[in-house]
């Protein structure tokens, strides 16, 4: 351990778990994290210790009123689906190293609780096609990683209200399994914007049309695709 | 979904939820949509999540909205939720006192000018945050550990934790580098993880 930034690293574990430090060094301190098992164990007990002053605090009981208003809500409330991660990989990552990699995911998880909300399927492209997207005046275009490998790029126009996808270098999704396309609108409501056939080798034109500011993501799902998100994205696309 | 569909279709009467259940054990039924569960977890917990909030917070208003906040984020990420993560209570607090902080920091400006107008003498010095301990600690034990830490160490760890303050903020009021604030911050975990024989 000889440059300060390692240095920093080891010493922010305490600022870390006590919630200390702004978000900008959470930030870096997270993704410096990598694989420092030893930061990372360190991380997990100090945050446990933490846990112990909270619990020495004199417990308080809230008003009958709130304790009704949130049962309310939650009658109302749509929960997350599960993730991929939670049933496939239970016992392949220590769980030390679990824990302190479900605090790097916070930011995936509020991308796919972004994906919860009213979905209304849609199943048309207007007639559009991808050289007409390409040859907007206002064509723009992103590519992002996909998680499980390979790339994923996208070309879209806000004027026609239009996009489409390429796969590059990205695997089968599975047996008995699809890719699907959504559009997530800036209100955090998830449209599906069609499936993305088997061996697409070409652009694939998204279903519906796009809201301005929305988002472009694609998840995993059952054969025949789902009205809602039932994983979290393989992949996102800001349009914005 | 279809599975959820399947296991639980609508009603939340099917399955017995009783007081003696496991945290662990509400969770896996708050999952699977299950109110009731969720009601006897929130009888359970909302005690030391309102307390702790409180604590942090002082306003009872806020501290009720975060006391919400949590609990929200419980009922809709309740499927994601590993045992192997790390216990409920441990999971709930964390998350208690993460957004008590961030809401602290959110009125960052009327928090600053506290500051100035002396909460450096009533509570930030040494001697000050040795009452607080004796006053907010109810736990003999971590009172103890607590005990153990250098005035020092206790003084950033308490000003941290139970005041809410960043290590930047805590370096401003004593006037030492952050480096050294971080340093005894850590220093001062790992003393109380040591004293209290937490293992991750």
């Amino acid at each position: 351990v000889s440059d300060n930034r390692d240095l920093d690293l080891e010493n922010m574990t305490g600022a870390m778990a006590l919630h200390a430090a702004s978000p900008e060094e959470a930030r870096a301190f997270l993704s410096a994290l990598g694989d420092a098992e030893q930061a990372r164990n360190e991380l997990v007990e100090l945050s446990d210790t933490a846990v112990q002053l909270g619990l020495s605090v004199r417990e308080e009981q809230p008003s009958a009123e709130l304790g009704a208003r949130i049962l309310d809500l939650i009658a109302t409330t749509p929960q997350l689906p599960p993730t991929h991660d939670v049933r496939h990989e239970p016992h392949r990552v220590p769980r030390r190293r679990r824990r302190v990699t479900a605090a790097l995911v916070a930011a995936v998880a509020l991308v796919a609780a972004a994906i919860v909300g009213v979905v209304v399927v849609q199943s048309n492209t207007g007639g559009m096609s991808y050289q007409q997207i390409a040859q907007a005046a206002d064509a723009q275009q992103a590519k992002a990683t996909v998680t499980d490998g390979g790339t994923v790029m996208a070309t879209w126009s806000d004027d026609l209200a239009a996009s489409a996808v390429k796969l590059l270098g990205v695997g089968e999704p599975g047996e008995g399994r699809t890719y699907e396309l959504w559009y997530v609108s800036p209100d955090g409501s998830a449209t599906s914007a069609g499936l993305i056939p088997t061996h697409p080798g070409d652009w694939v034109m998204l279903d519906g049309s796009m809201e301005h500011g929305s988002a472009i993501a694609i998840t995993i799902e059952p054969s025949g695709g789902s009205a809602q998100p039932t994983s979290t994205p393989i992949a996102v696309i800001p349009t914005a | 979904m279809v599975i959820h569909a399947a296991l639980y279709p609508g009603e939340s009467g099917t399955m017995r939820t009783s007081s003696e259940s496991s945290d662990e054990e509400l969770m896996a039924r708050c999952a699977l949509g299950d109110r009731d569960a969720f009601s006897v977890l929130y009888a359970r917990m909302s005690p030391r999540v309102f307390g702790l909030a409180r604590r942090l917070i002082i306003d009872v208003a806020q501290s009720e909205e975060v006391t919400q906040e949590v609990f929200l984020e419980v009922w809709q990420t309740a499927p994601r939720y590993d045992p192997a993560k790390g216990g409920v209570v441990s999971w709930m607090m964390t998350m208690t006192h993460r957004r008590a902080v961030d809401r602290i920091r959110a009125s960052q400006a009327s928090h600053n000018r506290d500051l100035k107008i002396g909460v450096r003498d009533t509570e930030l010095s040494v001697d000050d945050v040795a009452s607080t301990v004796e006053t907010i600690v109810e736990s003999e034990r971590v009172k103890a550990a607590l005990s153990r830490l250098t005035a020092l160490q206790r003084q950033a760890v308490v000003l941290a934790y139970f005041k809410g303050l960043s290590h930047r903020e805590i370096s401003e009021a004593l006037k030492v580098p952050t480096g050294t604030v971080k340093t005894r911050l850590r220093d001062g975990l790992i003393r109380l993880r040591d004293e209290l024989g937490v293992t991750a």
